[in-house]
């Protein structure tokens, strides 16, 4: 790795933590256990579209784990270690493969956070009837997705390369 | 945003709010027990005309208090941080459910005989 991108890879984290942190302290219910806004994942697209798919990817996994630690627990770290794998997938997929906008990557990759969630609930608490959250939790990944894609466009606008 | 996207964005959509409609659907009928599981085992089961307070026991020593009252069932206290048991509306139909991820507990409606899902099934 460049010596130049340890700093911004650094900085990237630290900023997806605070976000971790903001998104724990808001006290927004949606209602449905696991629903959250998913603040960091503004910084997740921003690196996916500004330093590459590698960075994006490391920027999660150490963003989980020291958010798990700092205000959560074992299991946090599962439930968002599978949201973010199935997330960064189908973020990473449609990039290369369409011409979707940020709109619409963010879009997939909120609504597959919540399958990832599910998934990783189903497993852990043994209950299949979990997958009766999955419609509302697909159409809160929508809204929650168009706004953090809203965002990060703007970002992205305003970014240098 | 592209007109793909937006095509796609409008099925997927429509495909979770038809899939919400299903599932209401199967959940419509009045149901007789309250079940809680934890770990998938079952460790109380309550009627629903019973009025009452139930404490729970979930994993790691996490307590939950289950209330029972005119025939509808919610959690009033929980040791978890995040409380999302306490938030999530109270439940009364066969099918619906509370869960209370941290404390590994599951708080679901079944009907008189078997639940309604097995209705269809057969």
């Amino acid at each position: 790795m460049n010596y130049k991108k340890v700093p911004v890879l650094g900085m990237l984290i630290a900023l997806a933590l605070i976000m971790s942190y903001i998104e724990s302290i808001l006290p927004l219910n949606l209602g449905i256990p696991g629903a959250k806004i998913g603040l960091p994942n503004i910084v997740i697209i921003t690196a996916l579209y500004k330093a590459g798919e590698k960075q994006a990817c490391i920027i999660s996994i150490v963003r989980i784990i020291l958010a798990g630690f700092l205000f959560g627990n074992f299991f946090s770290i599962v439930y968002s270690i599978m949201g973010a794998s199935f997330s960064l997938s189908a973020m990473i997929l449609l990039k290369k493969k369409t011409s979707f906008s940020v709109y619409g990557i963010s879009m997939a990759g909120g609504i597959m956070h919540n399958v990832g969630q599910i998934v990783a609930a189903m497993v852990v608490l043994e209950t299949k009837e979990l997958i009766y959250y999955l419609p509302i939790l697909t159409i809160i990944g929508m809204i929650t997705g168009i706004f953090i894609g809203i965002i990060s466009g703007m970002l992205l606008k305003r970014l240098p390369s | 945003m592209k007109k793909k996207e937006i095509i796609l964005m409008i099925i997927v959509f429509a495909m979770a709010l038809s899939a919400m409609a299903v599932i209401h659907f199967m959940q419509s009928g009045q149901g007789a027990y309250v079940v809680v599981t934890l770990d998938n085992e079952e460790i109380g089961r309550y009627p629903l005309e019973e009025d009452g307070v139930y404490d729970l026991t979930g994993y790691k020593e996490g307590h939950n208090e289950l209330h029972i009252k005119d025939e509808k069932a919610f959690i009033s206290t929980a040791s978890c941080p995040d409380k999302l048991c306490i938030k999530q509306k109270e439940i009364s139909h066969t099918g619906e459910m509370i869960v209370c991820l941290p404390n590994h507990i599951i708080v679901t409606i079944e009907g008189r005989r078997g639940s309604a899902l097995d209705g269809i099934a057969k």
